[in-house]
């Protein structure tokens, strides 16, 4: 089974622009619903491929999305 | 208005009346003194146009600026397709909302909000699932099943601290005008499956 990892976001116009960003850039990245243990936030997160970590940090860094915490699922 | 004893009555068009996001009303009663009142915005009524100062008249003193006109069309065409069906839509809306409350309050792990009565409430089941987050249901809503829904606070933390659901916060389906019977079990079915595993 897949290791995912999820990025918070303190907007959601940015949770939808690195989605946007690395689906394009061919990452498996999926918006989904806040898992509760890393925050009671009103809003999405962005899961992708835990092995994938460093590239997905960088490619959103290199967009300047602004990100919040990153978590190990 | 009068009758039901509403001086300001403010909606969202993209709730129910089947409009776009982006464009809603406040409709303000004859009765209300609407002088002491002062907009948000002013300006750009387009009419006036000697004057520096806002317009008294109504609805002109509150509307300030360029018109959403897009937004205008579209809810205008929802609420004309919605009045020539109200009475279905209420009823079909009614009969889901009374089953998906009814299927899920059968299962012993589920907890429901509300009311449970279908007559008094609009389309929106509130519920959770002992030993289950919210998140992980949505996201296997979603993922499993199809099946979209919001879960958390939907942005009404006061309102969680009141049913006591703070700060998990609740799964809330809405059935809506489109959505079938079969949609409804197929809902019920999911959350059996998922609060069994």
């Amino acid at each position: 089974m897949t290791q995912h990892g999820v990025i918070l976001f303190h907007t959601t116009s940015s949770a939808i622009r690195a989605e946007k960003l690395l689906v394009k850039a061919g990452y498996a990245a999926k918006l989904i619903p806040t898992p509760r243990e890393f925050s009671s936030d009103c809003g999405i997160a962005l899961r992708f491929n835990w092995t994938q970590q460093q590239q997905v940090i960088s490619v959103l860094a290199e967009a300047h999305v602004e990100t919040d915490t990153v978590h190990q699922m | 208005m009068t009758s039901m004893g509403i001086d300001f009555l403010a909606f969202t068009g993209h709730k129910e009346l089947q409009g776009p996001p982006g464009i809603g009303g406040l409709i303000i009663a004859d009765t209300v003194d609407i002088a002491p009142i002062e907009p948000l915005v002013c300006g750009g009524t387009g009419s006036r146009s000697e004057s520096e100062e806002q317009p008294e008249d109504m609805p002109d003193k509150f509307e300030s600026g360029t018109p959403n006109l897009i937004g205008i069309a579209g809810l205008r065409a929802g609420i004309q397709w919605v009045k020539k069906r109200e009475e279905s839509l209420r009823e079909h809306q009614k009969e889901l909302t009374k089953s998906l409350v009814e299927g899920l309050a059968a299962i012993p792990q589920v907890t429901v909000y509300g009311t449970h009565n279908a007559n008094t409430s609009i389309a929106v089941v509130s519920f959770t699932a002992a030993g289950k987050r919210v998140s992980e249901i949505g996201l296997r809503l979603d993922e499993d099943y199809s099946i979209l829904c919001r879960v958390g606070l939907h942005c009404a933390p006061a309102a969680h601290r009141t049913i006591g659901t703070f700060p998990e916060g609740t799964i809330r389906l809405a059935p809506g005008v489109f959505t079938s019977r079969k949609d409804i079990a197929t809902t019920i079915r999911a959350i059996k499956e998922m609060v069994r595993s």
